[in-house]
């Protein structure tokens, strides 16, 4: 993340050098290098996906569109659903962007047009670096000190004010679904800070000052102008994030349970699509291995499309301005 | 419990002095050295070798490597590649390690499931036990072991509990199974007999990765109960989508979930239940229906009562006999018998190999000053092999070969 | 801003007094969000330096891993074949993703073919998957092919995930030497080829080098792509072809262990990881800034 932040922040393109190409073909030994390692690359790309759409065919053909479908992931008899595994990887990103979004743009906000740049200069390297934390740290901190706190103190007390009722029932022990979610939720909001951040920067100044000349107030000025003209920037901050959130794998495997359940109540145990391959790719028997490939297609496919679409929205505003 | 499960080991402490020993053989001279050990390190170049296989076996092969090391400057052992029983498998067909290790040994049919050009027969094999191990039946529910009933008699599961527990059937901590296998919680309240143990639903653990700790598990839980726990022996995750189990990555993980999760039970090999202050390990009532608690003592009694154990025939759950702990089970270490076709290359990489094996499976002579693997094995909570599998595997490595010629001599 | 704002209030009629309570509200709902986002994040930093900084010493970056026994359940050696495991590991995923990244750089950007396009397309698309699936890429091919686990393995895996990085941040750096140098070096005569290594490589070089930095940051703390083909190690061990083990996988593993001391190490290792982190991290500002004083 903090990649682009670097590259894109500074006055970028100002000299037009999209498709330049003087005198192609004078220099052919070049010419034919560059080629063929844009060539070896793209082998390999198609190699990659080759190699784990190879590995899942066994249980494509095995289970056919019901691996999808089914509710039941049970190695030992060989049955092998992956609707609890989609579930869980949804669920938990769904609610870690319900807390990081919110919170992420709200902060972006402030360090862009709120506290001076004295204060939000150091604030917003800060955030920058955490987003360069490793995610295993995310996990260790979940596991030995959220782990405990909810189920110590968090789930006992909404077992309590809810008399165990609803979603509210079942099992208090800490890991699950919610401490995934908020583990996920705490690790992509630098993220989502960082490009809202770099996004609202780059929202023309005249037509803030223009508003606020004609008596905007300052939430005016930002619910009207700011976050119109951001949306697509921010959509594609938000799509960073999801594609993150989906294939984070170890942090989510050191606190969510290991337990591909189906998803019943709030304090559920789950197992995501990630976190499940981390678990059992070691020492597994073919059937169960290309399930796990087939668990990899779908995660490939599910952030791919999450990625291509935050690069159009991030690339749409970019071309607005 | 704890204390006389700590007090069984201290035994176990007392002989082994480990660092001294490597240093300084002390009082060898009075006492007799197997005579093939004393040469145990004598090899006759410099060799390394490499192995991979059952998690089960790291800690004891991870202390084990370097003191063997230690013994010789001749000699390298590379770390141990901790990938589970089917990558040691895998690996030794490969010829890519000089031994594997195994929960279970290899099968006829395990080779015939791969097509690795290099990877024989099984008579191509030698497999021998190198450890000897318990299943403990770990739980944490501070409710019962903060009851002075827990302290004066312990918690007893059998393997119809168990069996239930693991397919769904028994649900609570108070229900009437567990009640009847503990019945001075059996309380009579208005001239009824109520169960006062804990009314809460049993968090339920398992292992999430393929096992050799879930094998024996379930090789105990199948032979005891085949009515009740269908599903033969197997390696594969307990945890489904149907059962709720919440599962943990290695014994480590699930003995982790057990120490957070009050109300919990699960198996986790013996030595995580040692160490443990917030988990409790429950006595298992066995064959002859007596309840016994894990320990080393327990553990040798199971294995006692079958003195010959092969690649084939290796069971030793269920055991029968008053003193023998139910849930026990070896861990095999297999090499090639022809080790002109295996990995090594020279004569001294078989010969180390070879040793290194006889070093792992054998007990220093008493009062020996000595370490060898077992004492090491005995050290990280395994049961040192009773002197019958000790000389079973001595047996086997000695029809080890290398061109033509006998290694072990 | 402080300025704008005295404008807009002395603009503003007394008679928008409740519009101006209405926005701050707003505003102080937008301001608490980065308290709570703060919060946790702060947590993080103060647990790595609270249950981290004790646990290491010059024993712990220095010594191989002591397996704790029942008996000397305190004694865990330190992490130093972990930092030379994952010195080899990320050294060798550079040494294919530097080239690789930065020959892609130059190809996107002196091309806008529609294979370009589409080049561009799909590595910025492999950026963002998940890092796993380099693992199980490893795993099928690297680890089959050389039959057993390997620190190349996991250096091939990783080297996946640092090609597109750095290609990204070589083409933009690439794109932003200007015209006129390239134009001079191919109006003098120069190849094309002589051009990119004399005139427009050097230029773009803080950019690139920015990229790599970046990347490598990236690499040194991924867990997941190591998982199922680094093996393990408890030695020094400078040879990519055999079973080693590196700092992130090292923090898994000693998590969920039961030994007390294992677990306090986590927190140390975890804490050696982050400052490597953070100082390629800063180390790339520090490029990225100097580059951007010198040229404007």
């Amino acid at each position: 993340m903090s990649s682009q932040t670097a590259t894109h922040s500074g006055e970028r393109g100002h000299f037009p050098a999209r498709g330049l190409r003087p005198r192609a073909g004078t220099d052919r030994v070049y010419n034919f290098f560059l080629r063929l390692v844009a060539a070896i690359f793209a082998a390999i790309v198609v190699l990659f996906v080759w190699s784990v759409v190879h590995q899942s065919l066994p249980a494509w053909s095995r289970y056919g569109l019901t691996f999808l479908t089914g509710t039941n992931w049970a190695p030992a008899d060989e049955i092998f659903g992956a609707a609890p595994l989609i579930l869980a990887t949804l669920i938990t990103t769904g609610v870690a962007l319900l807390f990081a979004v919110p919170v992420g743009i709200g902060a972006a906000l402030t360090l862009t047009f709120i506290v001076p740049p004295r204060i939000s200069h150091p604030l917003r390297s800060i955030i920058e670096l955490l987003a360069a934390v490793p995610s295993v740290v995310y996990g260790l901190w979940g596991l030995s000190i959220i782990v405990p706190w909810m189920s110590h103190t968090v789930q006992p007390w909404l077992a309590n004010v809810t008399d165990s009722q609803g979603i509210f029932s079942g099992l208090q022990v800490g890991l699950g679904l919610p401490t995934a979610s908020l583990v996920l939720g705490i690790m992509v909001l630098p993220t989502v800070v960082a490009v809202s951040r770099d996004v609202f920067a780059n929202v023309p100044r005249d037509q803030i000052e223009g508003a606020l000349s004609l008596g905007a107030t300052q939430s005016q000025v930002l619910r009207k102008v700011v976050l119109p003209h951001a949306r697509f920037g921010v959509l594609g901050a938000v799509s960073l994030a999801t594609g993150r959130a989906l294939g984070e794998t170890v942090a989510v495997a050191m606190v969510i349970g290991q337990s591909p359940a189906m998803p019943h109540s709030f304090f559920s145990l789950g197992s995501t699509l990630a976190s499940t391959i981390a678990g059992q790719y070691i020492d597994s028997s073919q059937l169960h291995l290309a399930a796990l490939g087939a668990c990899a297609v779908i995660l490939m496919v599910l952030t791919a499309v999450v990625n291509f679409l935050a690069r159009l929205l991030v690339r749409r505003t970019a071309g607005g301005q | 419990m704890k204390k006389t499960l700590r007090g069984t080991l201290g035994s176990a402490a007392a002989v082994l002095g480990l660092a001294a020993s490597i240093a300084a053989p002390v009082g060898a001279a009075t006492v007799k050295v197997d005579p093939i050990l004393t040469n145990d390190t004598k090899i006759s170049a410099t060799a390394t070798v490499a192995s991979a296989g059952a998690t089960f076996d790291t800690p004891f092969f991870s202390a084990a490597f370097p003191v063997y090391s230690a013994r010789n400057s001749k000699a390298t052992v590379g770390a141990y590649g901790a990938g589970g029983s089917g990558a040691g498998q895998a690996a030794i067909m490969q010829n890519t390690v000089n031994f594997a290790a195994s929960d279970v040994p290899m099968t006829a049919a395990d080779i015939a499931a791969k097509s690795y050009p290099t990877k024989g027969t099984i008579d191509d094999y030698v497999q021998v036990p190198v450890a000897l191990g318990g299943v403990a039946v770990a739980f944490h529910n501070s409710e019962i072991t903060g009851n002075k009933l827990y302290k004066s008699n312990g918690f007893n599961v059998t393997s119809e509990i168990l069996a239930k527990i693991y397919t769904g059937a028994i649900t609570k901590w108070n229900d009437t199974a567990l009640c009847a296998a503990n019945p001075k919680w059996l309380k009579t309240v208005n001239k009824k007999k109520v169960c006062a143990l804990p009314d809460h639903a049993i968090v339920v653990n398992a292992r999430s990765d393929s096992s050799g700790t879930t094998y024996i598990f379930t090789d105990y839980l199948h032979a005891a109960q085949p009515t009740i726990f269908t599903a033969a022996a197997a390696k594969t995750t307990l945890v489904t989508s149907g059962n709720g189990f919440i599962g943990g990555s290695g014994n480590q993980g699930v003995a982790a979930n057990l120490e957070n999760t009050d109300y919990s039970i699960g198996y986790v090999e013996y030595s995580y239940v040692l160490l443990n202050k917030t988990l409790d390990a429950a006595n298992v009532v066995n064959a002859a229906g007596k309840s016994v608690a894990i320990s080393p003592t327990s553990i040798a009694a199971a294995a006692a009562t079958k003195p010959t154990i092969s690649a084939t025939n290796f069971s030793i759950v269920n055991a029968t006999g008053a003193t023998s702990y139910p849930i026990s089970g070896y861990s095999w270490v297999m090499l090639r018998k022809d080790q002109s076709n295996s990995k090594a290359t020279s004569l001294a990489e078989a010969e180390l190999t070879v040793k290194l094996v006889d070093w792992l499976a054998h007990s220093a002579p008493k009062n020996s000053g000595l370490t060898f693997g077992q004492d090491i094995a005995a050290a990280q909570g395994y049961v040192a092999l009773p002197t019958q599998a000790q000389t079973a595997a001595r047996n086997g490595l000695k029809t080890v070969t290398y061109s033509g010629a006998v290694v072990l001599k | 801003m402080v300025e704008r704002r005295r404008t807009v209030h002395d603009i503003a009629s007394r008679k928008l007094r409740g519009r101006k309570i209405r926005s701050s509200i707003y505003i102080g709902f937008i301001v608490s969000a980065i308290v709570v986002a703060l919060i946790p994040l702060g947590f993080i930093v103060v647990a790595l330096l609270v249950k981290g900084a004790h646990v290491i010493s010059a024993t712990f970056l220095t010594a191989t891993p002591v397996q704790p026994t029942l008996f000397d359940q305190d004694n865990i050696g330190g992490i130093g074949n972990a930092i030379v495991g994952s010195l080899v590991v990320d050294g060798i995923a550079a040494l294919m993703a530097v080239p690789m990244g930065v020959v892609i750089g130059l190809y996107l950007s002196e091309r806008s073919t529609r294979t370009a396009t589409i080049l561009r397309s799909v590595s910025e698309i492999m950026t963002g998957l998940p890092s796993i699936l380099f693992g199980v890429f490893s795993y099928i091919y690297i680890v089959t092919w050389m039959r057993g686990y390997s620190a190349f393995a996991a250096s091939v895996a990783l080297a996946l995930l640092m090609t597109p990085v750095i290609s990204k941040a070589a083409e933009t750096a690439l794109r932003d030497v200007p015209l006129s140098l390239k134009e001079a070096g191919l109006a003098l005569g120069a190849r094309q080829s002589t051009v990119t290594l004399k005139v427009i490589l050097p230029y773009a070089f803080p950019g690139v080098f920015t990229g790599v930095l970046l990347a490598l940051a990236r690499a040194v703390g991924e867990t997941a792509p190591l998982l199922f083909v680094i093996g393990a190690s408890i030695i020094y061990d400078w040879n990519p072809a055999h079973p080693s083990t590196a700092m992130p996988l090292m923090i898994f593993n000693y998590a969920g262990s039961f030994y007390e001391s294992q677990q306090a190490a986590a927190w140390g290792v975890a804490l050696t990881l982050v400052v490597i982190v953070f100082a390629l991290n800063l180390a790339a500002r520090f490029v990225a800034a100097r580059m951007r004083r010198e040229q404007y």
